[in-house]
């Protein structure tokens, strides 16, 4: 019979035994704050909305019409859509600014004629967790989309960037082609998508109720 | 009784002793505890249940783009890939933590090893799930083979990324860490602490599934359903796991008596008043945890070697390292969380036939419980083989117990290389030990060494796989 061993011998204890997923733990919470510093993209977005409205673009709330004058005004020939936020309203003619609360993603610009018949709007600038989209669409009063393009949409990643640039061209196509948002969106760019209509859908609301003229 | 000294042998043992015979009269006084319940789940069920939740994640990606991504590209191909591989990988994994809450209505009737086993499995294949996935999704990302942005974006400039990043690399860690050959080299608790960190790999990843998924993000009944189950899965594994460990270390059984049986072979003797309200069989085993400064952080599955009764536990426990030398050497007296039992290799599976039992070394606890309560239909042969005689433990009771049954037990002790016949489990020597051996219901507990010599002797014997039955290993 082997005698019991004693007690006190030395047993290897608890802190050496979790040493190695203590060590892990702490190795992955230091990791985590190295690696963690995601772009802030919806920051992104209301930056946009607030300096459309600081540099005074026509806004139009299509759900107070009366705290909304319509306005439009006539300026030269934006005929190629603006790619940033910043340069479209430089574009366009300004009013009450004060109307449009800084947080207010939906507002109308109106800005250049392109035809005789078609009248190039701004639509709001919606933001998505993506980044801020915003359609240019240039409208006839009786709501004949003459076409439409997205002048701004998500540029913070390379990654929505090469999804935008496939699906935007495809966008404004099914817009003239439904005439109106009721078209499928693209796949892969849902998000996109689905901005891009409510943007549209908003310029066409604020034409057909005849909040700003044609 | 002379001849099991004299290996190598297989030989009947003698006839009855008294020593046996008198446990055995004291035995039949005991009351035993109520048997483990049986669970109604079938097998169909199963299926059914897995069925569904395939259909569901399936589901899920086909209605955000699933298939028809294939059409677009290289990038549409990627995207679908990465969405399904990451669907998958939560929802194999999160089957997988399931098995680990031991839920009952499943343990009742698959038992703890095959839900560890299940459990290996279900984590291996999410480990290559994650890996597919995040291959996937750096071609999916990548603009032009700018790999260093896609890379940087999907390890922390996207929201969540890092979380998932460091998730996806403790998966890694903790699978690589379970590979048999890696396993070997760790203590049990080693790798066990390092393997609960999966569950902060688990919490890091989810965010990252439910803000930059596109299945998710966009779909609100998809991510309800999705932290819904995340959410149950919780709840399972803290009522199921860790609420068992507290209600075990709260109920505490206490040492009775400890007595040494063999060189380096004790039995160890718990009593107490949670014994009235427990549940248990025979052929069961139990986790045992020593409430003392150096025992309360690691538990050991023991079998119980007496049938469970209200008078105590019985274990018989070999020294084989420091947790089973601390058990070997408590004091009188001290408390012991008890958290089981667990197993499904209990006395119904005779099911009215005769058995026989294969044992090996001190796997002879669960088969000399199981013998306490066969019925005398059983006929019960135990095949018992040792190193030595000295390693033979309970072996008088075990022949009173299964001599008061009409059985014998057959023992074979001596080192493998001095025995008389080469494979002391082939199928010759197994039908010339015991003739009727294809009609009966065979019960197996050893090395797995043993069990598999055993397994093969049997099925060429005869003894259709379905009547085998053992703890598959799950360590
Ligand atoms: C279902 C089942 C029933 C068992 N019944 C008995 C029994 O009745 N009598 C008996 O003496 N032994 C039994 N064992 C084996 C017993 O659990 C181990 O001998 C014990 O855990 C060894 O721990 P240790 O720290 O003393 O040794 P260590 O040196 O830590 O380990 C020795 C070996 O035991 C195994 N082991 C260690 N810890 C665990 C654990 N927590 N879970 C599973 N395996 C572990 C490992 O394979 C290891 O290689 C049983 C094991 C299982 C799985």
């Amino acid at each position: 019979m082997t005698p019991q061993r004693p007690a006190t011998r030395s047993r290897p204890s608890l802190a050496r035994r979790a040493l190695p997923a203590i060590a892990l733990t702490s190795a992955s919470g230091f990791l985590l704050s190295v690696l963690d510093r995601p772009s802030t993209i919806v920051d992104a977005g209301s930056e946009t909305t607030s300096d459309t409205g600081s540099t005074g673009v026509v806004s139009i709330m299509p759900a107070s019409p009366a705290a909304a004058p319509a306005s439009t005004t006539a300026a030269t020939s934006p005929t190629t859509p603006a790619t940033t936020p910043a340069t479209v309203p430089a574009t366009v003619a300004t009013t009450v600014p004060e109307t449009v609360p800084a947080t207010t993603p939906p507002t109308v610009a109106t800005t250049v004629p392109a035809t005789p018949t078609c009248t190039t709007y701004n639509g709001p600038t919606i933001s998505t967790k993506w980044g801020p989209v915003e359609v240019q669409a240039s409208v006839a009063a009786d709501g004949t989309i003459c076409w439409a393009d997205a002048i701004v949409t998500p540029d913070s990643k390379s990654k929505s960037v090469q999804i935008n640039n496939r699906a935007v061209p495809v966008l404004d196509d099914r817009a003239v082609a439904a005439q109106g948002t009721a078209f499928d969106g693209v796949s892969g760019a849902t998000i996109t998508s689905n901005a891009y209509k409510q943007s549209l859908q908003a310029i066409i609301d604020a034409v057909v109720s005849g909040q700003v003229a044609g | 009784m002379s001849s099991r000294l004299d290996a190598p042998t297989v030989s009947p043992s003698g006839a009855s002793s008294p020593r046996g015979a008198a446990h055995q009269s004291t035995a039949t006084s005991r009351r035993l505890l109520p048997p483990a319940r049986r669970s109604r789940v079938l097998d169909s069920d199963i299926i059914w249940g897995l069925g569904a939740y395939v259909a569901l994640v399936v589901g899920i990606w086909s209605m955000h783009g699933g298939l028809t991504r294939f059409t677009e590209g290289v990038t549409g191909i990627a995207t679908a890939i990465t969405q399904l591989s990451g669907l998958g990988a939560s929802a194999a994994g999160l089957v997988g933590l399931l098995f680990t809450a031991r839920p009952a209505i499943l343990e009742r009737r698959y038992g703890l090893d095959r839900l560890f086993n299940w459990h290996r499995v279900l984590g291996e294949a999410m480990a290559v799930l994650v890996g597919v996935h995040v291959a996937a999704a750096l071609v999916e990302w990548q603009v032009d083979g700018a790999w260093g942005a896609a890379i940087a974006d999907l390890t922390g400039r996207e929201p969540y990324m890092a979380g998932a990043t460091i998730g996806a690399l403790l998966i890694g860690i903790v699978t690589v860490t379970s590979l048999r050959s890696m396993r070997n080299r760790l203590s049990y608790e080693t790798w066990y602490f390092l393997h609960l960190t999966a569950y902060l790999g688990f919490a890091l990843s989810f965010g990252h599934q439910i803000v930059t998924g596109a299945d998710l993000a966009d779909d609100a009944i998809a991510r309800w359903i999705w932290v819904g189950l995340h959410g149950a899965v919780a709840v399972a594994l803290i009522w199921g796991r860790w609420g068992r460990v507290l209600r075990s270390v709260v109920r505490p059984l206490r040492v009775h008596s400890i007595e040494q049986v063999a060189p380096g072979i004790v039995t160890l003797r718990l009593t107490g008043r949670r014994l009235r309200s427990m549940r248990g069989s025979a052929g069961q085993f139990c986790f045992l945890r020593a409430l003392t400064a150096d025992g309360w952080w690691r538990s050991n599955p023991f079998s119980l070697s007496e049938a469970p009764g209200e008078d105590g536990l019985r274990f018989t426990i070999k020294d084989r390292g420091d947790a089973s030398q601390l058990l070997a050497s408590l004091p009188v007296g001290t408390k012991v969380a008890v958290d089981g039992p667990y197993g499904v290799c209990t006395p119904e599976i005779a099911d009215g036939r005769k058995v026989l039992f294969v044992v090996g070394g001190v796997g002879i606890a669960p088969a000399r419980a199981m013998l306490e309560v066969l019925p005398p239909s059983a006929e019960p042969v135990v095949l018992y083989r040792a190193h030595s005689a000295a390693d033979l433990v309970h072996h008088d009771e075990l022949v009173a117990l299964a001599e008061r049954r009409n059985g014998r037990v057959l023992t074979l002790v001596g080192p493998s290389a001095s025995l008389a016949v080469r494979d002391p489990f082939s199928a010759h020597t197994l039908r010339q030990a015991v003739p009727d051996v294809a009609e009966r219901v065979a019960v197996l507990c050893g090395p797995d060494r043993l069990l598999s010599a055993a397994r093969t002797g049997l099925r060429r014997a005869g003894v259709d796989s379905g009547d085998m039955h053992f703890e598959h290993s799950w360590w």
